[in-house]
């Protein structure tokens, strides 16, 4: 009963030796290098990927999601711009190649009407076809309820997109 | 004793360090600055008087050079300003927000010469129209600035296109 109690004070209240200070100088070292590079915590701000992602959610963007693997359609990614402090929440549309056009709200990709379940409000959006460019992929949020004048979508390049959120 | 003495030593080589780097900034150091000038000159508060607006829109002035080349197709601006062009255009700006705050963020600095900077950072603005309605724009911008009698001055504004519509 002595022994469980001395270690529980141990626990919480340990020994300032230098052990300790090397143990907790490595954990401040390992979470500044992942959550600073490689799972970086994020807080969406503003309603374009509603419902999907709420406005004011936390979330944690996965750096290594695309390292071996390439960003396919529906992929929900974090763009960059200048770096990774302030970066957009879009999900993929269209890849390289292909060619993309909103048509009375909905989205049609190389001429066929793409379904998509996780769009719940919708406007009249008419968006005349574009190519996808060598290297890009087109983006847009899920909250197709505002005017297509008022929502930032686009294509961008593959180098910009840094990962997705972790879930 | 002895151990005492030591480390009074490298208390006093760590104070000089420090006190060498704030004392005499490095040239990045210097850039960064002006950003954080302007930032602080075009912010706005709520209860701002025509005075200090008048105060602050000087301050803008002399952080660009004679002639600043701008590119900003979102804000249908393109071309060649003078100072005092600037001034004018960010105050007509700043008169459509109740209040506004800039800010910058991710600044990557390079120097192509030794006059010459190269800036390419994330531009943030939040703030309140004088609509009432919540305001909120970020633009990756590419600048550059010129060295003017020891002064680094902005000499050309260009916002990146993120997405390409």
């Amino acid at each position: 009963m002595i022994a469980a109690g001395r270690a529980i004070r141990r626990f919480f209240f340990p020994e300032l030796t230098a052990g300790f200070f090397i143990r907790m100088g490595l954990v401040a070292f390992s979470a500044y290098l992942f959550f600073g590079f490689v799972c970086l915590p994020f807080r969406i701000q503003g309603a374009s990927m509603e419902p999907t992602y709420r406005d004011g959610d936390f979330h944690f963007c996965w750096r290594g999601r695309y390292l071996f693997s390439d960003p396919n359609r529906n992929d929900v990614v974090t763009i960059r711009f200048a770096g990774s402090r302030v970066m957009l929440l879009k999900r993929i549309v269209a890849l390289e190649g292909e060619e993309v056009e909103f048509r009375d709200g909905k989205l049609y990709v190389n001429g066929e009407e793409i379904e998509e379940p996780y769009v719940r409000y919708r406007c009249d959006w008419n968006l005349p076809a574009r190519r996808v460019e060598k290297g890009n992929v087109f983006v847009v949020g899920d909250n197709r309820g505002v005017a297509i004048e008022n929502h930032e979508l686009g294509q961008t390049s593959r180098g910009r997109i840094i990962g997705g959120p972790l879930w | 004793m002895v151990k005492g003495k030591w480390a009074v030593i490298v208390l006093v080589i760590a104070a000089g360090v420090l006190a060498a780097f704030s004392l005499f900034p490095g040239e990045e150091k210097k850039v960064k600055k002006q950003f954080s000038l302007l930032a602080h000159h075009a912010s706005k508060d709520e209860e701002e008087k025509i005075l200090a607006m008048a105060r602050k829109m000087k301050n803008l002035e002399s952080l660009f050079a004679e002639s600043c080349e701008v590119t900003a197709p979102p804000y249908s601006l393109a071309g060649n300003f003078s100072r005092a062009d600037l001034a004018n255009l960010a105050a007509r700006a700043r008169l459509n927000f109740s209040h506004l705050a800039l800010t910058f963020h991710d600044l990557s600095v390079s120097f192509p010469d030794r006059e010459t900077a190269q800036v390419v950072l994330t531009g943030e603005v939040r703030g309140k129209s004088s609509r009432g309605t919540p305001i909120h724009e970020v633009r990756e911008i590419a600048c550059l600035l010129k060295k003017h009698e020891g002064e680094w001055l902005f000499s050309k504004w260009a916002t990146v296109e993120v997405l390409k519509r």
